[in-house]
């Protein structure tokens, strides 16, 4: 077992800490006072390379895969998790449509997406709820040339800043009279087409989360993503390998963010004539921090490996999102605890990434949900 | 197509100095667990290769002397857009002061790029400091050197317009032909590293080329070659000094910003 980086890899990850750096951490302050995207980063995404990662050479992407995005999306969210979370959910939108997509749908949309043309949504949450995708009440009905939609989604990642989007609704009832679904590769320009509300959120500030509102909203016959019926097929694949594993990086990424904060604090802050390092109920914290964060990322890792080796990986996906996002709100917690009262003040960083925390644990699927996955798992394999 | 050649210097990376001793039986600076990075200055130095070779078709050669380990400093200068890049590393080598270094490069560029139209470096390194690198090349490969250089500039990549910032004033220089330029941060901003770049750079040549490979001469290079010893390397002590002024506010006020005035603070 060799647990190296490649050279590639290594390299992949300081030019993107340096990205991140020079491109990210200047508008940090800006989204979190407004909670707006910063629209020109989408084209420098593009430049980089960011926005390609799971798209193949051939519809302008670069391939790289799963393994590199998972330490691309840590070094953004080290400086920025509300950018983490637009790249990662843009992936969402990529992804499915290589997957599944006709020919026609790739070359249309997939260059587009990788150049920072705009960025991708993938949207399957509405008001009734995620998690229960049966609960799904947006529906598509066949019209002449047309799929006509009607419904509503929220929480939609990228909402406001997306030209192109993969949503699901329900086409019908399966031969066992149980609802269907099936996929859509919907463009904002589409006549019926609207976005609703934009959310207010107490973390990953910058990005935006809105709804999307269909309303007899015309869907060209060629936008249907892979066949009629396929949609949860598609849905949860999408969620399980993208999505998931896009949460674990981001959730490692708090960790070291946390991590290395923490450690520049005690190593400058003196109390009682000395750093606050040399004290051992702080190293105690540092010690459980830095425990944390290589746990998530080397599942993280693990998980991510697998998918580039075409290895079933739902389980280690939802296994990694669970941990790294549950241990990104203990890094950051623990964080603040070694930056007292420090912590409170908006100047510190460790509050944003403890607000950042809270919110990516019921992103992707509740921990709650991961555990019904992952106990189903223990109790069938051990 | 005219080319570039650019001198690259891996060093420890500045942002982890802190971290960095000195060994006290030995006075070597230990620089274990510390990741090498590429000379600050030297990434600016190749952005002016790229520009030409953006603009002008410009081939970009990358030069490095430096230990085995090192070559990924050269992979990121391969990503960046430089074509090829050459890596002179033997333990005869080690232990080189600037002018056994100079000699060494000036040998690589000699034997890999002798058709070169312009060698670029940084102005100094970060680690070394001494400056004396570039304008060496320039004599070992009997050509002009610019140093202190902020702008470059040319209309048709052949006739370049150099200035030279000397803090108090500017030269301003036009040459044509073979030159040796080092260059400060103000000529440029380097550009990133894209993952496009990572990819096409695992299929540049990188070559590791040994003493005997440059055909040096033995008595020229590495330590025993270096006319220059280090007598004694320390880290400097630096202590605050601490003065309590007394007296009424207002005149401990005035006596403090004449202080300040004096240490030319204000």
């Amino acid at each position: 077992m060799d647990f190296r980086l490649s050279e590639r890899e290594e390299l992949l990850r300081k030019s993107i800490a340096e990205f991140a750096q020079r491109e990210v951490a200047p508008l940090v302050e800006e989204m979190e006072k407004t909670g707006e995207f910063p629209r020109p980063l989408i084209k420098k995404m593009g430049d980089i390379g960011l926005l390609g990662l799971v798209t193949s050479p051939q519809y302008g992407g670069n391939g790289m895969g799963f393994l590199a995005r998972a330490i691309a999306i840590e070094e953004i969210s080290k400086v920025s998790a509300a950018v983490g979370i637009a790249l990662q959910v843009h992936h969402m939108a990529c992804w499915p449509i290589e997957t599944w997509g006709t020919e026609e749908q790739k070359k249309k949309y997939l260059p587009r997406l990788a150049k920072g043309e705009t960025l991708g949504v993938c949207s399957i949450t509405e008001p009734s709820g995620g998690s229960d995708v049966f609960g799904m009440q947006t529906t598509a009905r066949e019209e002449g040339d047309y799929w006509v939609i009607n419904g509503r989604k929220c929480f939609a990642t990228n909402s406001h800043v997306s030209d192109i989007m993969v949503i699901v609704a329900r086409t019908g009832e399966d031969a066992k009279g149980r609802p269907a679904f099936s996929a859509f590769i919907v463009e904002s320009s589409f006549e019926g087409f609207s976005l609703g509300r934009e959310e207010n959120k107490m973390g990953f500030r910058g990005a935006f989360s809105g709804e999307l509102v269909f309303q007899d909203c015309k869907v060209p016959k060629e936008n249907l993503l892979g066949k009629v019926g396929e949609g949860l097929k598609i849905a949860l694949a999408t969620v399980n390998r993208v999505g998931r594993p896009g949460m674990a990086s981001i959730g490692v990424g708090l960790c070291y963010a946390s991590l290395e904060e923490a450690a520049k604090f005690a190593r400058e802050r003196v109390l009682y004539g000395k750093p606050i390092s040399n004290l051992q109920a702080i190293q105690f914290l540092l010690a459980d921090i830095y425990a944390l964060a290589e746990a998530a990322r080397l599942l993280n890792y693990r998980a991510n490996w697998m998918m580039d080796q075409g290895l079933p990986c739902d389980t280690e996906m939802t296994l990694a999102k669970y941990v790294a996002t549950e241990n990104a709100f203990q890094c950051a917690r623990m964080a603040c605890d070694i930056h007292g009262g420090y912590s409170c003040i908006l100047e510190y960083p460790v509050q944003r990434y403890l607000r950042d925390a809270w919110v990516s644990i019921p992103s992707g699927g509740t921990s709650q949900v991961a555990k019904v996955v992952l106990g189903r798992h223990a109790v069938k394999n051990f | 197509m005219p080319e570039a050649v650019v001198c690259v210097k891996p060093i420890p990376d500045p942002k982890h100095w802190d971290r960095l001793s000195l060994d006290p039986k030995t006075g070597v600076l230990r620089r274990e667990g510390i990741p090498t990075v590429i000379n600050p200055l030297d990434k600016h130095a190749l952005e002016v290769a790229l520009q030409l070779k953006d603009n002008f078709g410009w081939e970009v050669t990358v030069v490095s002397m430096a230990p085995p380990e090192t070559t990924q400093t050269l992979k990121e200068a391969l990503a960046m857009g430089a074509d090829r890049a050459y890596l002179a590393s033997d333990r005869l080598l080690a232990g080189a002061d600037t002018l056994a270094t100079a000699y060494t490069l000036a040998g690589l560029i000699k034997k890999k790029a002798p058709n070169f139209q312009m060698v670029l470096c940084g102005n100094m390194s970060l680690d070394g400091s001494t400056s004396q690198v570039a304008p060496q090349i320039a004599h070992y490969l009997g050509v002009p050197h610019i140093t202190h250089v902020s702008k470059v500039e040319t209309e048709d990549g052949s006739k370049f317009r150099v200035t030279m910032d000397l803090k108090l004033a500017q030269l301003v220089l036009e040459h044509q032909g073979p030159m040796v330029l080092a260059v400060t941060k103000e000529v440029n901003l380097p550009r990133l590293v894209n993952i496009m770049g990572i990819l096409a750079a695992e299929s540049k040549p990188l070559e590791v080329l040994s003493a005997a490979d440059l055909e040096l001469d033995p008595s020229r290079i590495g330590q025993e070659g270096s006319p220059t010893r280090v007598r004694n390397l320390f880290m400097p002590e630096i202590k605050r000094r601490r003065e309590i002024l007394k007296g009424e506010p207002e005149e401990v006020a005035e006596e403090l910003v004449n202080r300040l005035h004096q240490a030319g603070m204000l």
